[in-house]
């Protein structure tokens, strides 16, 4: 055999050797793994001895200690050399003793690299994913920021947040709820929450997120109807009132403005007993909402189904989630109830002028589109001025508050009653035609002249009456809002100059007419 | 010349070796992937997954023209390995490549790469943890797993998330 020959046996011994073991070595545990990596090498020195002698045992050998340091760390090179020493000894005519240190020099050297390297992997993989950690959290607190400030709507804000702190590519909790604070920031009540009743439920939506391949905006949507949510949840949690009291968790958590991590129900806190009953956790966490000060409410999560325990990273992780949240709540809440302020009359707590014409816009039928009939009922008090001549405005305003009562328990849900101006008042009956009209409006006329009205005795009739004119679009004389307004006007017209205390509809008029 | 011989034998036995491991592990995750599947009457091809727990590293939708205006053949897909000798997937990595220049876009840790069946089993103590592992890493390194992990950042990069 020619000597290139040799080096071209040994070169496709090692390639040989190297793929079967590379072959076998993934299909068997770690420590089996490394194992045939070291004793690979040994084959190929064993391989260069029976080909070429061992008269280069002695330093071919290091092949091997340097493999199974790599390998096996410090002690695998250790033990490496040593058993190097006891191979070169056995297969050698002599061995000098000067090699051991050798060796191990070699053994060790290999290994501490081979550890200093893993070392350093886990280093740069725990940072890695530190930050990609902060970066996810980072990225949910954008995401969810801009949908926020894209909408003043209390619902969608509670869908947002909870779907933020319950999606995976969120912050990955189990479920999620919000509870609001209530009667003048005295109690919480449950509002919303997002997650199964229990483990099964949990990894049947989970398996149907997957499957469909649902993305946030679906989850957003589907959160919230009875396939992806137990419905029990929510009825839970919708007839939960728990009130804020520095003894329970909730009160804690306010009070302290920091999140609470409950780990096991303690007896004496009604309020975790109340949460363990309902929803069977016993491991959960209460995140206060809180904006300059003011209670706003609480997101509690758990892992009821991984039961991944919650650490103080992960709350300190939702938090600034949460402080946005409650800014986010707050603003949706004081724009409510601004809103609320800008379409109410002050006086009655009825809706005012300026609802009137959105809410008329709105319901006003289009033509030609399978329209529903509008009706617009109108009246005013009969002898307000000499009410309030022989009573005082005083007790005239206290009138109005006891009419808008009388109106409001006088219509059906969905009607909406208006307070037009001075004594005059309209109420608006979508997808309702004149007779049904006509009968709501006598209704109306007739519990007021029932109902018992301060001063009333020094009206001209003895009692409190009002004039009902009514209207309706199915007439073919109104095609416009403003035929409405004033068909119905006429119609009140009408009644007052009948004798007052009555009900005049449109299509009388026309008829008389 | 023994001495070459010995030198070339041992730098070709390290890289056959490294050049051979990533494939070989692979291979490996996809045959005991299937015959554990099969132990437990399922296939791999029927599981569902999530790759929810992608982690971008810029904002979704993104405004950067450069990164909104590439298209879906310039996102690279490479696969992140513990180690040449013994690799271990320890997740996936996208990146835009675009005049020579990447950018690293996402990254998705083989740990966040859910699959509820096996969740599912896990949590019912039929599968440990290493045995999820290796078949969510043969899931993740399937061709079409990856061809959908591509549309989808290339979906999240147009339209975001909300």
């Amino acid at each position: 055999m020619s000597k290139l020959d040799a080096i071209i046996i040994l070169i496709i011994a090692a390639v040989s050797v190297s793929l079967t073991v590379n072959l076998i070595r993934f299909h068997v545990s770690a420590f089996l793994n490394q194992l045939l990596f070291s004793v690979s090498s040994l084959i190929i020195i064993e391989l260069s001895v029976y080909l070429y002698g061992s008269d280069h045992l002695n330093w071919s050998i290091l092949l091997f200690i340097a493999t199974a340091g790599y390998s096996f760390k410090l002690n695998g090179g250790i033990l490496a050399a040593i058993f190097s020493m006891l191979l070169v000894f056995l297969q050698t005519e002599g061995v000098a003793l000067v090699l051991l240190p050798v060796y191990l020099l070699i053994g060790m050297i290999s290994g501490f690299i081979s550890q200093y390297l893993l070392k350093k992997k886990k280093d740069h993989h725990r940072w890695l994913n530190m930050l990609m950690e902060q970066s996810k959290h980072l990225q949910v607190f954008r995401e969810v920021s801009t949908t926020m400030q894209r909408t003043l709507q209390q619902d969608l804000l509670l869908k947002v947040i909870l779907t933020s702190v319950t999606a995976g590519h969120g912050l990955g909790f189990n479920r999620a709820m919000i509870f609001l604070a209530s009667n003048e920031e005295k109690s919480l009540k449950g509002i919303v929450g997002v997650g199964p009743m229990d483990v099964r439920k949990g990894y049947e939506v989970w398996e149907k997120i997957s499957e469909n391949r649902l993305k946030l905006s679906d989850l957003i949507e589907h959160n919230f109807d009875s396939n992806f949510t137990d419905p029990e949840l929510n009825a839970l949690l919708r007839s939960l009132e728990i009130p804020i009291d520095e003894h329970n968790v909730f009160g804690l958590a306010l009070s302290r403005q920091k999140p609470v991590i409950v780990k096991g129900i303690q007896k004496e806190d009604s309020s975790q007993v109340l949460i363990f009953e309902l929803f069977q956790t016993e491991e959960f966490a209460v995140i206060p909402l809180i904006n300059q000060g003011k209670n706003i409410g609480i997101l509690l999560i758990d892992n009821i189904v991984n039961k991944r325990p919650i650490t103080l990273m992960n709350t300190e992780d939702i938090l600034p989630l949460a402080n946005q949240a409650a800014i986010a709540l707050d603003h949706a809440n004081l724009y409510e109830q601004i809103e609320e302020m800008a379409l109410r009359d002050g006086l009655t707590g009825l809706l005012n002028q300026r609802a009137f014409q959105t809410i008329l816009n709105e319901h006003f039928p289009i033509e030609g589109e399978g329209a529903v009939p509008l009706s617009l009922i109108i009246f005013d008090i009969d002898f307000f001025k000499v009410f309030n001549d022989k009573n005082g405005h005083l007790l005239g305003n206290e009138v109005l508050m006891k009419l808008a009562r009388v109106i409001e328990d006088s219509l059906r849900p969905g009607d909406f009653s208006f307070r037009f101006g001075g004594e005059e008042f309209v109420v608006l009956l979508s997808g309702t035609n004149l007779e049904q009209a006509e009968i709501i409006a006598e209704t109306i006329r007739l519990n007021v002249e029932k109902t018992s009205f301060p001063g009333e005795k020094a009206q001209p009739n003895g009692t409190l009456t009002v004039s009902v004119g009514t209207a309706c679009t199915n007439h073919s004389a109104i095609k416009s809002k403003n035929e409405l307004i004033e068909a119905a006007d006429q119609a009140l017209y009408k009644a007052k100059n009948a004798g007052k205390n009555t009900v005049v509809s449109f299509k009388e008029i026309v008829s008389i007419d | 010349m023994i001495e070459l011989a010995l030198i070339l034998s041992s730098l070709f036995f390290f890289l056959v070796s490294a050049l051979t491991s990533r494939p070989l592990y692979n291979l490996s995750q996809k045959y005991y992937s299937k015959r554990v599947t099969a132990h437990y009457g399922f296939k791999v091809s029927d599981l569902h997954y999530s790759y929810d727990q992608m982690i971008y590293f810029i904002s979704l939708p993104t405004t950067l023209p450069y990164i909104k205006d590439a298209l879906k053949e310039d996102l690279v897909i490479e696969q992140d390995y513990s180690s040449y000798f013994f690799p271990l997937l320890k997740g996936i990595k996208i990146s835009l490549k675009q005049h020579g220049t990447k950018l690293y876009i996402a990254y998705l840790p083989i740990g966040s790469f859910r699959l509820p069946h096996l969740d599912k089993l896990q949590q019912e103590g039929t599968i440990d943890e290493h045995t999820y592992l290796r078949i969510s890493t043969s899931k993740l390194l399937h061709r079409d797993t990856l061809q959908e992990v591509r549309e989808e950042v290339y979906k999240q990069l147009q339209v975001g998330r909300y």
